[in-house]
């Protein structure tokens, strides 16, 4: 799997490297004590950027991911979500998945943990996507803010502008 | 010092977890503490702790450095628990928990929003740049610079939500146990063949610091337990819920004890399965008798969304469309939206609300403030940058350019943006009560609980459905009627309210997912009402076959 090795614009540590993925699955099983475990690890950066009115309004960069954790005995399983990746909060977050599982009810359609499996190598990382700059998406819009802004465009933008006039 | 490790013990996070905590206040306890007064507003959270103010310190310098001439920082744990049951089993529980920090640069007028979960100095500062660095490529695609309404500092304020028990120190196991035995009770009924019910907690502890200098730290919590019965008929030609049966609130554990759903499963059970025998309406025009149960949800889509001012504005569109109470000025002191006794006040301050909080996500103290007053449309809701839109109504009504401390983020990740405050139908002069209103109806229909409902974009043209509905005839409640819905334009429906139930009959009801934005944000909010009257509204039959 490609991944980066150095992006400028997405802040360091944000996308999980398969070896520092990894890392982090393996040190969550080792905590586990149910008869099995299911970690998913999802996130990374995203940015975003929002206009109305002819002008931008929100824009955003959001670095986060979250350790999804599902333990099973037999037939019981529960899921406990977290983002925080430290000893004391996977420790809390496995012991709670536990907890719930044995709670739960069974579930007719559980199937047992499959045995470890080589999976289909899968690149859906674009630079051109990773490496958008905060400048880029602020030009992406332009091309529709400025046809917009032109006189006569926009017989709302006429009347609401009444509101902004009357402020100043 | 200050790493995330540091963060969770000084706020006492490291204990937390729900099903290994150790003074745990059993469902049944908390059944039996039915009268257990709601704490004293006053009641305060733990002091924030240095190393969180540090890191709020360091976001700020951050944002300064890189050419902010404002900025705001919020450090907070979101955690969400729900549990949900149907007839005597679990079928899921749900526990997240999410913890980061959100940044918000003003550079040159445009804003800029980072976050990041990495809650280091180094983390910080980052986020904190890459906020000023988004503001600053916005720069090109500004029209009018943003203005912020001034406000006051806190530099040390704090708040919560007034509870008793932590929702999240209850056992997972008293809260099924709790369900459980709620619907064993509704199955008791004779019809009742499916239960769904479920318990849902939310615990916000936030940290803020802006750049005005001021600091605060709030814990939000908010319950909602909820159940929905199935009755079915024996020819299974038809069944009928009964659901939305509590409103959500901003409250603790003990909520849940005093809507004690044990002891009421039974009668809710009894609604669905007389549900079944109810009348059919017959379609037509009749006065309606709502319900504070039913109305706020009427409330909240004909009048608290599209005064929001963005919508109004045309700034948002998406999820609940924008609004027909727009352009401002064609509507302020100058729109009849109902009669002269009608008066909608905006707050976050109600107690038990869930929108009520000591302070917004951008650090002002919001007021109440009226946003239909003496029928006619006074204000709209705002934030700092959207209140400088309505200086010049402000001015011509003699009042200052202020926020009404609207702004809302759904997470530390979610950038602040104009949310819902309660908003709410306030009392009328007369202390008239549901009953009252009953007796003085002569052909009518009453409405409890809120139902499906479907609204256009502008929140003019729009149809409402209920949970139980009964017959009114010379003033006296006659039996069940089934299918009702009744249409409305908004401002015909609200000027056909005629008659209002006094403050003794004022009641909250409210919701716990409130869409808007984009990416998406929930924001939770009540709305309080008194039962009303409104005359010859449109009434069909949503059973009817084609």
């Amino acid at each position: 799997m490609s991944y980066p090795k150095r992006l400028i614009e997405v802040p360091d540590g944000a996308i999980l490297s398969r070896d520092e993925s990894k890392n982090l699955i393996d040190r969550v099983i080792k905590m586990s004590k149910a008869e099995s475990i299911q970690v998913n690890i999802g996130g990374g950066y995203s940015a975003n950027v929002r206009f109305a009115d002819n002008q931008m309004s929100t824009a955003g960069g959001i670095t986060d991911f979250t350790v999804v954790i599902q333990s099973s005995f037999g037939k019981k399983h529960a899921v406990v979500t977290v983002n925080n990746i430290s000893d004391e909060a996977l420790q809390r977050a496995v012991a709670q998945s536990e907890s719930l599982a044995k709670l739960a009810p069974d579930d007719p359609e559980a199937m047992p943990a499959l045995p470890p499996q080589q999976y289909t190598e899968v690149n859906a990382y674009f630079d051109s996507v990773a490496n958008l700059t905060p400048s880029d998406r602020a030009k992406a819009a332009l091309t529709a803010l400025e046809p917009a802004r032109r006189p006569g465009t926009s017989p709302r933008r006429d009347s609401l502008s009444r509101t902004h006039r009357r402020r100043r | 010092m200050s790493d995330r490790r540091d963060f969770l013990k000084k706020t006492g996070i490291a204990a937390g977890a729900i099903a290994v905590s150790g003074a745990l206040r059993t469902a049944e306890a908390a059944t039996s503490a039915l009268t257990t007064p709601v704490p004293s507003p006053a009641s305060v959270p733990p002091p924030m702790d240095p190393a969180t103010k540090e890191l709020l310190m360091e976001a700020l310098n951050a944002a300064k450095m890189a050419g902010a001439t404002y900025a705001d920082a919020r450090i907070a744990r979101y955690r969400d628990n729900q549990i949900f049951t149907r007839e005597q089993q679990i079928i899921n529980v749900v526990d997240q928990d999410s913890m980061g920090c959100g940044i918000r640069a003003l550079v040159d007028g445009t804003w800029g929003f980072s976050a990041t979960r990495t809650l280091t100095k180094v983390g910080i500062a980052e986020a904190a740049k890459e906020a000023a660095a988004i503001a600053k490529a916005n720069r090109v695609a500004r029209d009018k610079a943003v203005q912020l309404a001034p406000a006051q500092s806190y530099p040390e304020a704090s708040w919560q939500t007034p509870h008793t028990v932590d929702p999240f120190t209850v056992d997972v196991k008293d809260k099924a146990s709790l369900l459980l035995k709620a619907n064993a009770e509704a199955l008791k009924v004779a019809g009742v063949k499916f239960v769904f019910s479920g318990l849902f907690f939310r615990k916000q502890e936030r940290n803020y610091a802006n750049t005005d200098g001021s600091v605060i730290n709030q814990v939000v919590i908010q319950s909602w337990p909820l159940m929905q019965i199935t009755a079915v008929a024996p020819d299974f030609s038809d069944f009928q819920n009964r659901g939305n049966v509590v409103a959500p609130a901003g409250r603790g554990y003990e909520y849940v004890g005093e809507c004690d759903l044990v002891g009421n499963a039974g009668k809710w059970g009894e609604e669905a399965a007389q549900k079944l025998k109810a009348k059919p309406v017959d379609v037509g025009r009749y006065d309606l008798v709502l319900d504070p149960s039913h109305l706020w949800l009427t409330i909240h889509e004909s009048i608290a969304h599209p005064t929001e001012l963005d919508r109004a504005m045309g700034y948002e569109a998406n999820y609940a469309g924008t609004s027909f109470v727009s352009p401002p000025d064609q509507f302020l002191g100058k729109f009849k939206y109902g009669p002269a006794f009608m008066n909608i006040r905006g707050d976050r301050s109600q107690t038990g609300a869930l929108a009520t909080i000591g302070y917004d996500d951008e650090g002002v103290k919001p007021e109440d403030f009226l946003i239909v007053k003496n029928g006619v449309v006074n204000d709209y809701q705002t934030t700092r940058e959207q209140a400088s839109w309505l200086k010049w109504w402000y001015d011509q009504q003699k009042l200052p350019t202020r926020s009404h401390g609207c702004s809302y983020a759904d997470s530390w990740s979610s950038v602040q943006f104009q949310r819902m405050p309660n908003v709410s139908l306030l009392p009328g002069e007369k202390d008239l009560k549901w009953d009252d209103l009953i007796a003085a109806t002569d052909r009518g229909i009453a409405i409890k609980g809120d139902g499906s409902f479907s609204i256009d974009q502008q929140r003019y043209n729009a149809q409402f459905g209920g949970q139980v509905f009964y017959e009114i005839k010379g003033g006296k409640i006659t039996g069940m009627l089934k299918d009702v819905a009744y249409q409305m334009r908004t401002p015909d429906f609200w000027n056909a309210m005629d008659m209002i139930g006094g403050k003794s009959s004022y009641a909250i009801g409210g919701s716990f997912f409130d869409g808007k934005g984009q990416p998406g944000q929930v924001n939770a909010v009540s709305h309080g009402a008194v039962p009303a009257r409104f005359k010859q509204i449109n009434v069909i039959n949503t059973g009817r076959k084609a």
